[in-house]
């Protein structure tokens, strides 16, 4: 194997990909990644079994083959390297020379043999979407996901395509988060859960703007693909309870609130919370919101000036979970559907009606 | 005989009680300058004639309210008070104030209740004067930043102290020595000492004991048959004598609850194993309800036949006092752990990381609230009919330890 490519180039496809590799894995093999040299193309590889990325770029000509290296020690000389061109060669079967203006280092690789090959996906039943699209749906629900494993189905995000619309939905069952797009080609229906992993790592790879992401299902995988870099999930399997039946359809009490004003004065309310229980208090009434706390530090009492529409309404929430709701929300206004204390209030976007955060109240005695 | 009086003096202690006067209606008028010097009365729910009085000022009790009245009858007598709904987030925050600025004198702070608090100034003589000299300095600071009066009493104990503290209301100052007993406590009505209850107060009674003298005359033979060792606590109370030390820990949170059980034999499976964790994890879901509780932290203790112990936690999600979630926790650990050759000679679980439970997180997809009701009825169930009226088809089918509760 043999190849020559720009430093920055090398570094910016090997960083992607390092991130899955772990020192910590159970196969010595995983902490490496696969180099693979064919007809003037590299592609760089790592999995954990669960997640594999592989990522390509244009190399200078050279020989074909493969090599495994150390994830870390590959990456962190490639940093650390001067730009310019670096030239990989092979000087035995696992034994690569890396040469870098006029220095030389010897790298220790592992046989490629025994590197997993990444599962292959059929790609007939592609959907596709702009990566900015993307981006949003997975910014705007996966924070609701469960951090801790007990009902592993929640430490996922729901990805639905139906009727020309995909959705994210995560919940951990305290609060769920929704967000909806427009498909411009309408894909055969698809319900499958993406662990919350491979989801944030696919936001990464998404830019801000209009080029496209593609991605496809074949038995308990997902992939995606966007332009140079292919990453395939392991589903989480199980089924995710039909969200729709816990979003209610009618309100009481509708609040209209400046969405930095009302962030904001949680964030200060919020450190007056007891940590027991994160617990805030939030009243409703024609004067506007009363948020109240108290907690071993103190109490503290804010308020924020909204429209409310419909009876009086006092309702508690664990401060964390209203926080990270209204941060996903970019517009500047939030619309605040609640009925009475106990049941779940829904919070909107008033200028992106694809958004939706449910958040279940806190019960006090 | 200097000498003799300095030696007995450096083993006596010196311990305050401050007694927060009137304290909820206090904490209003220290708010609120129209207030002060006018009867103001804090009672249940003003808006309904139901209501009772929690607490009334000096200002009111003047005109014969007490604590405890119903609120319609402290109306007819003093319609012009003002009437105020009890705000106890406030209560809190002034007595942890006024705990604070008790922890400047000595580390050594007890809280009885919310306005009352036992200090241990032995000791603190060099630092800030006798006890004299600190009980006026603590008045004085409590009543110039919290805004509120009390009452202290200054004695060698804390039954003495807080018999003194009672002694002059409100803002007093009184000293109390062991010689002083005879004199200033003996004359007392029995129920006045410190301990006595409406039910022991009926028995003394029945025994022809009206005073606080009458206690310290009667024969401690006689008190211990009649209220065992309740009666020798009386019967040093009444003579003055208080060992118990000041304790700041005492009002403090628990911190776990905990079971354990040595197996009738050897067990090996996870199969095994789970009826026993089912009955550990129900118990100690039970105690911690008991108290009001929930706990984060679920600690699995397991001895091999060699009398190795291993323990390991598992840190939840969310506080619980549900037998299921500790069962799971202690299940996951136990699979987690320890291998299947390996026997089990005791185990225990710990529910530790307590605190209060006053609150409860609504959940999508969840039992868990219908979980809890259910146990709280259990528990009311166990508590009427006995331990045995309900229990778990899984605790009851397994033989041996779990059939003998």
């Amino acid at each position: 194997m043999e190849f020559t490519c720009e430093k920055s180039n090398l570094l910016s496809a090997l960083t992607a990909v390092a991130r899955i590799c772990s020192s910590k894995a159970t196969l010595p093999v995983l902490a490496g990644i696969h180099l693979s040299v064919r007809g003037g193309q590299l592609t760089l590889t790592a999995t954990d079994l669960e997640i594999g990325v592989e990522s390509y770029l244009p190399v200078k000509e050279g020989k074909d083959g493969e090599v495994v290296l150390p994830g870390k020690s590959l990456t962190d000389l490639i940093r650390k390297l001067p730009e310019g061109e670096v030239t990989f060669t092979e000087e035995d079967k696992t034994v690569i020379k890396v040469t870098s203006n006029g220095s030389e280092y010897i790298l220790h690789g592992m046989p490629p043999e025994e590197f997993p090959p990444l599962p292959k996906i059929d790609e007939q039943n592609k959907y596709n979407l702009p990566q900015k699209d993307m981006k949003l749906l997975i910014k705007q629900s996966i924070f609701a996901a469960a951090n801790d494993d007990s009902r592993p189905i929640f430490t996922g995000c729901l990805v639905e395509v139906e009727d020309g619309s995909i959705r994210l939905v995560a919940s951990d069952t305290h609060r769920l988060a929704l967000r909806e797009a427009r498909l411009e080609a309408e894909g055969s229906p698809l319900r499958v859960v993406v662990p919350a992993k491979a989801v944030n790592e696919v936001a990464r790879l998404c830019s801000n703007e209009d080029d496209r992401i593609e991605f496809a299902c074949e038995a308990n995988q997902i992939m995606f693909k966007v332009d140079g870099f292919t990453f395939i999930s392991r589903l989480i399997d199980g089924n995710f309870p039909d969200y729709r039946r816990v979003i209610p359809d009618s309100y009481q009490t509708k609040v209209i609130i400046d969405r930095k004003t009302m962030l904001e004065a949680i964030e200060r309310i919020s450190l007056f919370a007891p940590s027991s229980n994160n617990a805030v208090r939030l009243n409703f009434n024609g004067e506007g919101l009363t948020a109240t706390a108290a907690g071993e530090g103190g109490r503290a009492k804010e308020l924020v000036a909204c429209e409310v529409e419909g009876p009086e309404t006092s309702i508690t929430f664990n401060y964390r979970y209203l926080i990270e709701g209204l941060r996903a929300i970019e517009g500047e206004k939030v619309e605040i559907q609640m009925s009475g204390s106990l049941n779940p209030a829904v919070f909107r976007d008033t200028e992106d009606p694809a958004f939706l955060y449910l958040l279940l109240p806190i019960r006090t005695a | 005989m200097r000498g003799e009086k300095e030696k007995s003096s450096r083993w006596e202690r010196c311990i305050l009680l401050a007694d927060m006067n009137s304290f909820f209606a206090s904490v209003h008028q220290a708010l609120d300058p129209r207030l002060r010097g006018k009867p103001v009365v804090v009672a249940g729910d003003p808006a309904k004639r139901h209501g009772i009085v929690l607490a009334a000022s000096y200002e009111a009790k003047k005109y014969g309210i007490k604590t405890g009245m119903v609120l319609g009858e402290a109306r007819r007598l003093l319609p012009d008070a003002v009437y105020l709904p009890p705000s106890y987030d406030l209560y809190v925050d002034f007595s942890l104030r006024i705990l604070k600025i008790m922890k400047d004198f000595t580390p050594l702070v007890e809280p009885f209740s919310i306005d009352e608090a036992f200090l241990d100034v032995t000791g603190c003589e060099h630092l800030w004067g006798d006890g004299v000299t600190i009980a006026r300095r603590l008045k004085e600071r409590i009543r110039e930043e919290v805004g509120v009066l009390c009452s202290v009493g200054v004695a060698p104990n804390k039954l003495l102290a807080k018999m003194a503290a009672e002694l002059e209301k409100p803002d007093g100052l009184t000293v109390l020595t062991r010689e002083d007993v005879p004199l200033r406590l003996w004359p007392l009505p029995v129920r006045e000492l410190f301990g006595v209850g409406p039910r022991i107060e009926a028995k003394l009674l029945a025994m022809n004991i009206r005073t606080i003298g009458d206690l310290a005359r009667c024969p401690v033979k006689l008190l211990e048959k009649k209220f065992g060792v309740v009666g020798r606590v009386l019967y040093l109370s009444a003579h003055g004598i208080d060992p118990s030390p000041v304790d700041p820990s005492s009002l403090e949170e628990m911190k776990s609850v905990g079971n354990r059980i040595t197996l009738p034999q050897d067990y090996h499976t996870l199969e095994e194993m789970k009826g026993v964790l089912l009955l550990l994890a129900e118990e100690v879901a039970r105690r911690a309800r008991r108290k009001g509780y929930g706990g984060r932290t679920v600690t699995l203790t397991l001895r091999s036949p060699d009398f190795v112990t291993h323990s390991w936690s598992h840190t939840l999600p969310h506080l619980t006092d549900l037998a299921e979630d500790i069962y799971a926790a202690a299940v996951a650990i136990f699979q987690d752990h320890w291998p299947s050759w390996r026997g089990v000679r005791m185990v225990g679980i710990t529910l530790g990381n307590l605190q209060p439970l006053t609150c409860w997180q609504r959940e999508l997809w969840s039992n868990r609230e219908r979980l809890r009701q259910l146990a709280r009825t259990c528990d009311r169930l166990r508590e009427k009919y006995g331990p045995a009226a309900v229990r778990r088809a899984r605790v009851m089918s397994e033989g041996g330890i779990l059939s003998d509760e």
